[in-house]
C-alpha cells in the first residue's frame, strides 16, 4: 500500500513542479518520508500478526503542501496522518529501510526491532502480546536485548 | 533473565497465542473490524457479520488490547455492529463516562481517555456524542427561551449553547 502511494505522491509532485516551474513559482522541496509505528510493522512484511489502527506516524514533519496532498492519497485506503506522530520516541540508532526512491520523494519504514523497543518503553500495555511474538519469531534481531539495557526496558515482562 | 531464557519463554507465549488466534471469535471480530476501517492487520477474512460483545471483550482481553480501547466508541456510536446477551455494566458506565467528558475512568484496565480517543474515528466521523441534562426553569425563564428561540430562529438547545459559549467567553480568563 505505502509504495503504491509514495509512487503516486512522487507523481503528483512532478506534475506540480512542472506547472510551478512553467510560471516560474518556488518548486516544492524533495521530501524524505520516514514512516515508524505498526505502519511501518505491517509494511515490513513480517512473519506476524501484527494489528494496527488506521493513522500512520512520521517521525519528521513533512512540508505542508506535500503533506496534504499524503493524507488525501492515504484517505483512499482509509488511513490517516497522526498529527502528532513525530512527537513518537524512537531511539537514536533508529535505522530505516528504504522501499521508494522517487524524483522528488524518498520512503523508507523504520526497521521493525527499534519499532518494538519503543513500544517495549512507551506502550508495554497494549503491545506485550505484539513483543511477545516478535521475541519469538524468526524475525527477531538480537540487537533488541543490547538496545533493552541500554534504554532500561524490561524484557521479561513480555514474556 | 538471560536471552536464551526470555526467547523460550517468548516461543511459549506465542504458541499459546496462536491457540488463541484460532478460535473463531478472533477472526469474527477482526474481520469486522477491519471491514469497519477501525483496524489494520494482513491475513485476516473480511465479514459483515454483527459481533457478541462478549467476543469484542475476550478477544480484547486475551489478544489485542486494542479492541477493548475501541468498544466504548462502537457502543456509542455504531451500536448496530454489536448484540450482547447481557449488555455489560461496566461499558454502559464507561459510554456515559465518554459522554459527560469524565477523563480519569478506567474501562476494562483502559484509561477511558484511550478509549474517547476513538471516539471521533467510528461511524460517522468527527461526530462527538451529546449526553443529556435536565434543569428546571421558572416559567419567566421559559418564556425568555422562546423569544430567544424565535427571534433567533434557533433551537431551544442552541440558544443555551450559545449563551453558555458567551458567558464562557466573558467570564472565563
Amino acid at each position: 500500500m505505502l509504495t503504491e502511494v509514495l509512487k503516486k505522491l512522487d507523481n503528483w509532485v512532478i506534475e506540480e513542479n512542472r506547472a510551478r516551474s512553467a510560471r516560474a513559482v518556488l518548486l516544492l522541496p524533495e521530501v524524505q518520508i520516514r514512516v515508524i509505528g505498526q505502519t511501518a510493522l505491517i509494511e515490513a512484511n513480517l512473519n506476524l500478526e501484527i494489528v494496527a489502527t488506521m493513522d500512520v506516524d512520521l517521525i519528521d514533519q513533512i512540508e505542508h503542501t506535500v503533506k496534504q496532498r499524503f493524507e488525501e492519497l492515504l484517505k483512499v485506503y482509509g488511513k490517516t496522518l497522526d498529527p502528532v506522530g513525530h512527537e513518537a520516541w524512537m531511539p537514536a540508532e533508529t535505522e530505516y529501510r528504504e522501499i521508494f526512491k522517487g524524483e522528488w520523494i524518498t520512503g523508507s519504514l523504520a526497521k521493525p526491532v527499534f519499532i518494538i523497543l519503543s513500544k517495549a518503553k512507551f506502550a508495554p500495555e497494549k503491545n506485550g502480546n505484539l513483543i511477545a511474538d516478535y521475541l519469538a519469531s524468526d524475525a527477531l534481531d538480537i540487537r533488541i536485548f543490547d538496545l533493552a539495557e541500554k534504554y532500561k526496558v524490561d524484557l521479561d515482562q513480555f514474556v | 533473565m538471560n536471552k536464551k531464557n526470555i526467547i523460550r519463554l517468548a516461543k511459549k507465549k506465542a504458541q499459546r497465542l496462536a491457540e488463541l488466534r484460532r478460535d473463531p471469535r478472533y477472526a469474527l471480530v477482526m474481520g469486522r473490524l477491519v471491514q469497519e476501517g477501525l483496524l489494520d492487520s494482513r491475513n485476516i477474512r473480511l465479514n459483515k457479520r454483527k459481533l457478541w460483545i462478549e467476543d469484542l471483550i475476550w478477544v480484547g482481553k486475551e489478544i489485542e488490547p486494542r479492541v477493548l480501547q475501541l468498544l466504548p466508541a462502537i457502543a456509542l456510536k455504531r451500536p448496530g455492529i454489536l448484540m450482547a446477551r447481557d449488555f455489560p455494566r461496566t461499558l454502559r458506565v464507561a459510554m456515559n463516562d465518554i459522554k459527560r467528558g469524565r477523563d480519569g475512568a478506567v474501562y476494562e484496565g483502559v484509561a477511558l481517555k484511550k478509549c474517547r480517543d476513538w471516539v471521533p474515528l467510528v461511524g460517522r466521523q468527527g461526530k462527538i456524542p451529546m449526553a443529556t441534562r435536565a434543569f428546571r426553569l421558572s416559567s419567566e425563564d421559559q418564556k425568555m427561551l422562546d423569544q430567544l428561540s424565535q427571534i433567533l430562529d434557533l433551537s431551544r438547545t442552541d440558544v443555551l449553547r450559545k449563551a453558555l459559549h458567551l458567558l464562557f467567553e466573558s467570564e472565563m480568563p
